[in-house]
Protein backbone atom coordinates (compact mmCIF):
# COMPACT_ATOMS: atom_id res chain seq x y z
CA UNK A 1 0.00 0.00 0.00
CA UNK A 2 2.71 2.43 0.81
CA UNK A 3 4.77 1.22 -2.13
CA UNK A 4 1.93 2.13 -4.26
CA UNK A 5 1.20 5.64 -2.55
CA UNK A 6 5.23 6.35 -3.08
CA UNK A 7 4.85 5.27 -6.74
CA UNK A 8 1.67 7.47 -7.44
CA UNK A 9 3.31 10.42 -5.43
CA UNK A 10 6.70 10.11 -7.84
CA UNK A 11 4.35 10.09 -10.81
CA UNK A 12 2.78 13.22 -9.86
CA UNK A 13 6.15 14.65 -9.42
CA UNK A 14 7.72 13.53 -12.69
CA UNK A 15 4.21 14.93 -14.50
CA UNK A 16 4.66 18.33 -12.66
CA UNK A 17 8.36 18.82 -13.73
CA UNK A 18 7.48 17.76 -17.26
CA UNK A 19 5.27 20.60 -17.38
CA UNK A 20 8.29 22.73 -15.89
CA UNK A 21 10.01 22.23 -18.68
CA UNK A 22 7.20 22.66 -21.00
CA UNK A 23 6.51 26.29 -20.21
CA UNK A 24 10.29 27.19 -19.49
CA UNK A 25 10.26 25.38 -23.18
CA UNK A 26 7.59 27.59 -24.75
CA UNK A 27 8.83 30.75 -23.18
CA UNK A 28 12.33 30.46 -24.23
CA UNK A 29 11.79 31.63 -27.81
CA UNK A 30 8.56 33.17 -28.09
CA UNK A 31 8.96 34.34 -31.34
CA UNK A 32 11.15 32.74 -34.11
CA UNK A 33 10.93 33.66 -37.90
CA UNK A 34 11.89 31.84 -41.38
CA UNK A 35 12.04 33.67 -44.81
CA UNK A 36 12.62 30.84 -47.51
CA UNK A 37 13.51 32.99 -50.83
CA UNK A 38 12.17 32.24 -54.10
CA UNK A 39 14.73 33.74 -56.49
CA UNK A 40 17.47 31.48 -57.91
CA UNK A 41 21.15 33.68 -58.38
CA UNK A 42 22.83 31.61 -61.06
CA UNK A 43 26.21 31.56 -63.09
CA UNK A 44 26.88 29.59 -65.62
CA UNK A 45 30.49 29.45 -67.25
CA UNK A 46 31.37 29.41 -71.15
CA UNK A 47 32.98 26.59 -72.57
CA UNK A 48 36.49 26.84 -75.10
CA UNK A 49 37.84 24.01 -76.62
CA UNK A 50 41.03 24.30 -78.77
CA UNK A 51 42.66 21.59 -81.15
CA UNK A 52 45.89 21.40 -82.63
CA UNK A 53 45.54 19.14 -85.87
CA UNK A 54 48.87 18.20 -88.01
CA UNK A 55 48.40 17.34 -91.80
CA UNK A 56 48.99 13.99 -92.67
CA UNK A 57 52.91 14.57 -93.51
CA UNK A 58 55.88 16.49 -92.38
CA UNK A 59 58.44 17.89 -94.41
CA UNK A 60 61.22 15.90 -95.70
CA UNK A 61 63.83 17.13 -98.40
CA UNK A 62 66.41 15.34 -99.18
CA UNK A 63 70.10 16.55 -101.19
CA UNK A 64 68.89 19.89 -100.25
CA UNK A 65 70.70 22.83 -101.21
CA UNK A 66 71.05 26.62 -100.14
CA UNK A 67 68.21 28.16 -101.97
CA UNK A 68 67.08 31.82 -101.72
CA UNK A 69 64.18 32.52 -100.18
CA UNK A 70 61.91 33.34 -103.41
CA UNK A 71 62.97 29.97 -103.97
CA UNK A 72 61.84 28.49 -100.75
CA UNK A 73 58.65 30.63 -99.99
CA UNK A 74 57.73 28.34 -103.65
CA UNK A 75 58.35 24.75 -101.97
CA UNK A 76 55.31 23.05 -102.98
CA UNK A 77 54.36 19.47 -101.87
CA UNK A 78 54.21 16.28 -103.37
CA UNK A 79 51.98 15.44 -106.82
CA UNK A 80 50.10 12.92 -105.30
CA UNK A 81 49.61 8.98 -104.82
CA UNK A 82 51.46 8.41 -108.60
CA UNK A 83 54.18 10.16 -107.72
CA UNK A 84 57.58 8.92 -107.92
CA UNK A 85 59.88 11.50 -106.44
CA UNK A 86 60.43 15.01 -107.96
CA UNK A 87 63.44 17.64 -107.66
CA UNK A 88 62.09 20.79 -105.80
CA UNK A 89 62.03 23.97 -108.18
CA UNK A 90 65.18 25.88 -107.82
CA UNK A 91 67.22 23.00 -106.50
CA UNK A 92 65.85 23.13 -103.30
CA UNK A 93 66.24 19.52 -102.74
CA UNK A 94 64.62 16.22 -103.94
CA UNK A 95 61.34 14.71 -102.74
CA UNK A 96 60.73 11.07 -102.57
CA UNK A 97 58.24 9.79 -103.88
CA UNK A 98 55.35 10.52 -101.46
CA UNK A 99 57.03 12.94 -99.21
CA UNK A 100 55.97 16.37 -98.75
CA UNK A 101 58.03 19.83 -99.05
CA UNK A 102 55.58 21.09 -96.74
CA UNK A 103 53.78 21.03 -93.55
CA UNK A 104 50.11 21.37 -93.03
CA UNK A 105 48.31 22.24 -90.03
CA UNK A 106 45.32 23.65 -88.21
CA UNK A 107 44.47 25.51 -85.18
CA UNK A 108 41.06 25.26 -84.03
CA UNK A 109 38.65 27.02 -81.50
CA UNK A 110 35.01 26.75 -80.17
CA UNK A 111 34.36 29.29 -77.89
CA UNK A 112 30.69 29.83 -75.95
CA UNK A 113 30.83 33.03 -74.51
CA UNK A 114 33.20 36.51 -74.92
CA UNK A 115 36.83 34.83 -74.43
CA UNK A 116 39.67 36.09 -75.88
CA UNK A 117 42.05 32.71 -76.72
CA UNK A 118 45.54 33.99 -77.08
CA UNK A 119 47.90 31.03 -78.66
CA UNK A 120 52.07 30.61 -79.95
CA UNK A 121 53.28 28.37 -82.38
CA UNK A 122 56.98 27.11 -81.56
CA UNK A 123 58.76 25.21 -83.27
CA UNK A 124 61.58 22.89 -81.44
CA UNK A 125 64.14 21.54 -82.84
CA UNK A 126 64.93 17.80 -82.09
CA UNK A 127 68.40 17.10 -80.34
CA UNK A 128 69.78 15.17 -83.03
CA UNK A 129 70.32 18.41 -85.64
CA UNK A 130 73.45 18.78 -87.04
CA UNK A 131 72.77 21.72 -89.26
CA UNK A 132 73.72 25.20 -87.92
CA UNK A 133 70.82 27.39 -86.62
CA UNK A 134 71.49 29.94 -88.71
CA UNK A 135 71.16 27.88 -91.90
CA UNK A 136 67.54 26.23 -91.50
CA UNK A 137 65.31 28.73 -93.04
CA UNK A 138 61.49 28.58 -91.56
CA UNK A 139 58.68 30.81 -93.61
CA UNK A 140 54.89 30.51 -92.22
CA UNK A 141 51.75 30.74 -94.12
CA UNK A 142 48.70 31.47 -92.64
CA UNK A 143 44.59 31.09 -94.30
CA UNK A 144 41.04 31.91 -92.56
CA UNK A 145 39.65 29.97 -95.24
CA UNK A 146 40.56 26.50 -95.79
CA UNK A 147 43.35 24.18 -95.80
CA UNK A 148 43.72 24.72 -99.53
CA UNK A 149 43.32 28.25 -100.63
CA UNK A 150 43.95 31.80 -99.28
CA UNK A 151 46.86 31.27 -97.49
CA UNK A 152 49.55 34.56 -97.05
CA UNK A 153 52.11 35.48 -94.81
CA UNK A 154 52.20 35.52 -91.05
CA UNK A 155 55.79 34.88 -90.26
CA UNK A 156 58.67 35.36 -92.83
CA UNK A 157 61.72 33.40 -94.04
CA UNK A 158 63.45 33.59 -90.50
CA UNK A 159 66.57 31.14 -90.02
CA UNK A 160 65.80 28.78 -86.82
CA UNK A 161 68.49 30.96 -84.78
CA UNK A 162 66.88 34.31 -85.39
CA UNK A 163 63.81 33.32 -84.11
CA UNK A 164 62.21 34.88 -80.54
CA UNK A 165 63.16 32.32 -77.96
CA UNK A 166 60.10 31.50 -75.66
CA UNK A 167 59.58 33.67 -72.61
CA UNK A 168 56.49 35.17 -71.01
CA UNK A 169 57.70 38.55 -72.53
CA UNK A 170 57.34 37.19 -76.02
CA UNK A 171 54.71 34.96 -76.12
CA UNK A 172 50.80 35.57 -76.45
CA UNK A 173 50.21 32.82 -73.97
CA UNK A 174 52.32 33.90 -71.28
CA UNK A 175 54.17 30.80 -71.13
CA UNK A 176 58.01 30.03 -70.10
CA UNK A 177 59.82 27.19 -71.32
CA UNK A 178 63.45 26.35 -71.98
CA UNK A 179 63.26 25.06 -75.48
CA UNK A 180 61.97 25.95 -78.97
CA UNK A 181 61.21 28.90 -80.71
CA UNK A 182 58.42 31.09 -81.31
CA UNK A 183 57.24 31.32 -84.87
CA UNK A 184 53.94 32.98 -84.67
CA UNK A 185 51.17 34.14 -81.89
CA UNK A 186 47.99 34.50 -82.89
CA UNK A 187 44.15 35.19 -81.20
CA UNK A 188 41.11 33.61 -81.74
CA UNK A 189 37.76 36.30 -80.58
CA UNK A 190 35.54 33.76 -82.01
CA UNK A 191 35.12 30.06 -82.63
CA UNK A 192 37.06 29.38 -86.21
CA UNK A 193 39.70 27.40 -87.70
CA UNK A 194 43.27 29.17 -88.74
CA UNK A 195 45.08 26.96 -91.47
CA UNK A 196 48.82 27.06 -91.52
CA UNK A 197 51.59 25.51 -94.06
CA UNK A 198 55.41 25.47 -93.24
CA UNK A 199 58.44 25.43 -94.97
CA UNK A 200 61.91 24.71 -94.43
CA UNK A 201 64.72 25.25 -96.11
CA UNK A 202 68.70 25.20 -96.61
CA UNK A 203 69.91 29.38 -96.40
CA UNK A 204 71.47 30.49 -98.85
CA UNK A 205 74.45 31.84 -97.24
CA UNK A 206 74.94 27.88 -96.03
CA UNK A 207 78.46 26.47 -97.72
CA UNK A 208 77.92 22.88 -98.84
CA UNK A 209 80.40 20.54 -97.04
CA UNK A 210 81.01 16.91 -97.84
CA UNK A 211 79.24 15.61 -94.93
CA UNK A 212 75.67 15.46 -94.93
CA UNK A 213 73.64 17.54 -92.58
CA UNK A 214 70.29 17.20 -90.70
CA UNK A 215 67.55 19.77 -89.02
CA UNK A 216 64.02 18.63 -87.59
CA UNK A 217 61.76 20.55 -85.78
CA UNK A 218 58.57 19.85 -84.09
CA UNK A 219 55.69 22.55 -84.34
CA UNK A 220 53.50 23.16 -80.88
CA UNK A 221 50.87 25.18 -80.13
CA UNK A 222 49.89 26.41 -76.43
CA UNK A 223 47.07 28.34 -75.88
CA UNK A 224 45.77 30.45 -73.24
CA UNK A 225 41.99 32.41 -72.37
CA UNK A 226 42.63 36.18 -71.72
CA UNK B 1 -13.68 0.68 11.97
CA UNK B 2 -13.92 -0.66 8.77
CA UNK B 3 -15.45 2.36 7.12
CA UNK B 4 -12.56 4.27 8.93
CA UNK B 5 -9.90 2.23 7.53
CA UNK B 6 -11.34 2.18 3.68
CA UNK B 7 -11.98 6.29 3.88
CA UNK B 8 -8.22 6.41 5.11
CA UNK B 9 -7.45 4.65 2.02
CA UNK B 10 -9.28 6.56 -0.37
CA UNK B 11 -7.57 9.87 0.94
CA UNK B 12 -4.11 8.27 0.49
CA UNK B 13 -5.48 7.68 -2.99
CA UNK B 14 -6.63 10.96 -3.78
CA UNK B 15 -3.79 12.73 -2.05
CA UNK B 16 -1.52 12.47 -5.52
CA UNK B 17 -4.49 12.73 -7.75
CA UNK B 18 -5.32 16.08 -5.56
CA UNK B 19 -1.54 17.33 -5.63
CA UNK B 20 -1.60 16.98 -9.85
CA UNK B 21 -4.66 19.06 -9.82
CA UNK B 22 -2.85 21.71 -7.80
CA UNK B 23 -0.12 21.80 -9.93
CA UNK B 24 -2.05 21.89 -12.73
CA UNK B 25 -3.75 24.71 -11.95
CA UNK B 26 -0.40 26.60 -11.21
CA UNK B 27 1.02 25.88 -14.46
CA UNK B 28 -1.84 26.78 -16.47
CA UNK B 29 -2.16 30.27 -14.49
CA UNK B 30 1.52 30.48 -14.98
CA UNK B 31 1.26 30.08 -18.73
CA UNK B 32 -1.73 32.28 -19.16
CA UNK B 33 0.32 35.13 -17.20
CA UNK B 34 3.00 34.76 -19.71
CA UNK B 35 0.71 36.20 -22.49
CA UNK B 36 -2.29 37.87 -21.03
CA UNK B 37 -2.96 41.58 -20.09
CA UNK B 38 -2.40 42.32 -16.64
CA UNK B 39 -4.14 45.74 -15.47
CA UNK B 40 -3.52 46.67 -12.07
CA UNK B 41 -6.12 49.42 -11.72
CA UNK B 42 -6.61 51.63 -8.81
CA UNK B 43 -10.99 53.66 -7.84
CA UNK B 44 -8.61 55.73 -5.44
CA UNK B 45 -7.32 58.40 -8.01
CA UNK B 46 -4.07 59.24 -6.32
CA UNK B 47 -1.86 55.75 -8.54
CA UNK B 48 -0.76 55.08 -11.74
CA UNK B 49 -3.04 53.22 -13.95
CA UNK B 50 -0.58 51.04 -15.94
CA UNK B 51 -1.62 48.63 -18.48
CA UNK B 52 1.33 46.07 -19.85
CA UNK B 53 0.48 44.45 -23.16
CA UNK B 54 2.20 42.10 -25.58
CA UNK B 55 5.36 42.97 -27.61
CA UNK B 56 3.75 42.52 -31.39
CA UNK B 57 6.76 41.33 -33.89
CA UNK B 58 6.48 41.29 -37.65
CA UNK B 59 9.15 40.44 -39.81
CA UNK B 60 9.78 40.35 -43.35
CA UNK B 61 11.92 39.16 -46.20
CA UNK B 62 11.18 40.74 -49.86
CA UNK B 63 13.33 39.90 -52.41
CA UNK B 64 13.68 42.22 -55.90
CA UNK B 65 12.19 41.55 -58.60
CA UNK B 66 15.17 39.13 -60.28
CA UNK B 67 18.02 37.25 -59.07
CA UNK B 68 21.51 37.09 -60.61
CA UNK B 69 21.75 35.28 -63.72
CA UNK B 70 24.88 35.42 -64.96
CA UNK B 71 26.03 33.02 -68.33
CA UNK B 72 28.98 32.80 -70.16
CA UNK B 73 30.36 33.86 -67.04
CA UNK B 74 34.31 34.22 -66.70
CA UNK B 75 37.50 34.19 -64.53
CA UNK B 76 36.50 37.49 -62.56
CA UNK B 77 38.68 39.67 -60.24
CA UNK B 78 37.52 40.71 -56.96
CA UNK B 79 38.19 44.15 -57.87
CA UNK B 80 35.51 43.77 -61.02
CA UNK B 81 33.53 41.29 -59.18
CA UNK B 82 32.46 43.75 -56.04
CA UNK B 83 31.11 46.56 -58.68
CA UNK B 84 28.92 44.36 -60.91
CA UNK B 85 25.92 45.83 -61.65
CA UNK B 86 22.59 46.13 -63.73
CA UNK B 87 19.90 43.77 -64.08
CA UNK B 88 20.85 39.87 -63.81
CA UNK B 89 24.37 40.70 -62.11
CA UNK B 90 22.93 41.52 -58.85
CA UNK B 91 20.61 40.42 -56.41
CA UNK B 92 18.53 43.22 -54.29
CA UNK B 93 16.21 42.41 -51.27
CA UNK B 94 15.35 43.76 -47.91
CA UNK B 95 14.91 42.42 -44.07
CA UNK B 96 12.38 44.35 -41.75
CA UNK B 97 11.34 44.80 -38.91
CA UNK B 98 8.40 46.38 -36.84
CA UNK B 99 8.89 46.08 -32.76
CA UNK B 100 7.79 47.92 -29.82
CA UNK B 101 10.74 46.88 -27.47
CA UNK B 102 11.55 43.76 -28.30
CA UNK B 103 15.04 42.61 -29.93
CA UNK B 104 15.15 40.38 -33.13
CA UNK B 105 18.38 38.68 -33.81
CA UNK B 106 18.38 37.43 -37.53
CA UNK B 107 20.74 36.00 -40.23
CA UNK B 108 20.57 35.97 -43.96
CA UNK B 109 21.99 32.83 -45.50
CA UNK B 110 22.74 31.22 -48.58
CA UNK B 111 21.49 27.71 -49.97
CA UNK B 112 23.56 26.37 -52.37
CA UNK B 113 21.38 24.34 -54.72
CA UNK B 114 22.35 20.67 -55.25
CA UNK B 115 22.00 21.18 -59.33
CA UNK B 116 25.60 23.33 -59.50
CA UNK B 117 28.32 21.80 -61.16
CA UNK B 118 31.22 24.20 -60.01
CA UNK B 119 33.18 23.60 -57.14
CA UNK B 120 32.21 25.90 -54.08
CA UNK B 121 35.86 27.55 -54.29
CA UNK B 122 35.09 28.03 -57.93
CA UNK B 123 32.52 30.91 -57.31
CA UNK B 124 33.06 34.51 -55.05
CA UNK B 125 29.85 35.38 -52.98
CA UNK B 126 30.01 39.30 -52.07
CA UNK B 127 26.89 40.74 -49.85
CA UNK B 128 26.59 45.09 -48.95
CA UNK B 129 23.68 45.90 -46.59
CA UNK B 130 22.17 49.67 -46.41
CA UNK B 131 19.55 51.20 -44.23
CA UNK B 132 19.22 54.32 -46.11
CA UNK B 133 19.07 52.14 -49.40
CA UNK B 134 22.01 54.70 -50.51
CA UNK B 135 25.02 54.44 -49.11
CA UNK B 136 25.86 50.42 -49.07
CA UNK B 137 28.77 48.73 -47.64
CA UNK B 138 30.18 45.71 -47.24
CA UNK B 139 29.27 43.02 -44.67
CA UNK B 140 30.42 39.65 -46.07
CA UNK B 141 33.44 38.61 -48.73
CA UNK B 142 33.65 38.01 -50.96
CA UNK B 143 34.05 34.86 -50.18
CA UNK B 144 33.64 31.69 -51.23
CA UNK B 145 30.73 29.28 -50.14
CA UNK B 146 31.74 27.73 -46.54
CA UNK B 147 28.94 25.20 -45.52
CA UNK B 148 28.04 25.30 -41.74
CA UNK B 149 28.58 22.19 -40.48
CA UNK B 150 25.64 21.81 -38.26
CA UNK B 151 22.55 23.93 -38.59
CA UNK B 152 22.25 27.26 -36.41
CA UNK B 153 21.26 28.35 -33.08
CA UNK B 154 18.30 30.45 -35.57
CA UNK B 155 17.86 27.48 -37.70
CA UNK B 156 20.15 28.02 -40.89
CA UNK B 157 20.46 24.34 -42.17
CA UNK B 158 23.25 21.99 -41.97
CA UNK B 159 25.17 22.87 -45.38
CA UNK B 160 23.80 26.27 -46.27
CA UNK B 161 26.43 29.34 -45.62
CA UNK B 162 25.80 32.37 -43.28
CA UNK B 163 26.22 36.04 -45.10
CA UNK B 164 25.06 38.17 -42.80
CA UNK B 165 23.99 38.64 -39.00
CA UNK B 166 22.07 41.20 -37.26
CA UNK B 167 19.81 42.41 -34.69
CA UNK B 168 16.71 44.38 -34.94
CA UNK B 169 16.23 46.58 -31.26
CA UNK B 170 13.86 48.97 -33.54
CA UNK B 171 11.44 49.49 -36.46
CA UNK B 172 14.16 49.76 -39.90
CA UNK B 173 14.16 48.14 -42.76
CA UNK B 174 17.75 46.58 -44.30
CA UNK B 175 18.47 46.60 -47.69
CA UNK B 176 21.17 43.97 -49.20
CA UNK B 177 22.45 43.83 -52.53
CA UNK B 178 24.33 40.43 -53.49
CA UNK B 179 27.10 39.80 -56.13
CA UNK B 180 28.12 36.55 -57.42
CA UNK B 181 31.09 35.82 -59.49
CA UNK B 182 33.53 33.13 -61.13
CA UNK B 183 36.74 33.41 -59.46
CA UNK B 184 39.55 34.89 -61.15
CA UNK B 185 42.15 31.56 -61.75
CA UNK B 186 38.95 29.50 -62.49
CA UNK B 187 39.94 27.37 -65.78
CA UNK B 188 37.11 27.89 -68.80
CA UNK B 189 37.42 24.55 -70.39
CA UNK B 190 34.85 22.34 -72.72
CA UNK B 191 32.52 22.28 -69.89
CA UNK B 192 29.54 25.11 -69.29
CA UNK B 193 28.93 24.11 -65.53
CA UNK B 194 26.60 26.48 -63.07
CA UNK B 195 26.32 27.62 -59.28
CA UNK B 196 22.72 28.72 -58.00
CA UNK B 197 22.01 29.77 -54.58
CA UNK B 198 18.72 31.19 -52.71
CA UNK B 199 18.81 33.41 -49.76
CA UNK B 200 16.66 32.42 -46.82
CA UNK B 201 16.35 34.43 -43.49
CA UNK B 202 16.21 32.66 -39.97
CA UNK B 203 15.18 35.12 -36.74
CA UNK B 204 13.94 34.70 -33.47
CA UNK B 205 12.93 36.60 -30.37
CA UNK B 206 13.63 35.79 -27.14
CA UNK B 207 10.72 37.96 -25.76
CA UNK B 208 8.05 36.43 -23.62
Amino acid sequence: MRDNSSKQILLSILGVAILIVAVIGVSFAAFTYAGVGKKENTITTGSITMNYTEGAKGISITNAMPVSDAVGKAITNTAGAADTGSDLAGGAGHLEAGASGVFDFNVNAKINGSVTIKYDIMVVKKSSSTLGDAYAKLYLEKSTTSATTGYSQSTAPTAYGSLPAYTTATTNAGKALTTGKVLHSDTFTTGTTHYYRLRMWVADTYTVTGTAQTFTVTVNVYGQAV
Amino acid sequence: MADNNSMKKETRHLRPLMMMLVAIVFLVVLMCSLSLAIIAYDQEGSMVNTIKTTDSITIMYTEGRSGINITNALPTKDSIGKELSGEGATFSFTVSAKLKSSNVRYEVTAIKDSSSTLEDDDVRLYLEKSVDNEIYLPVFGPSSFTPLKEQSSLGSPKGSMIIETGTFDKTQTNNYILRMWLKDNYNVDKDSKTYTVTVNVYAASNAS
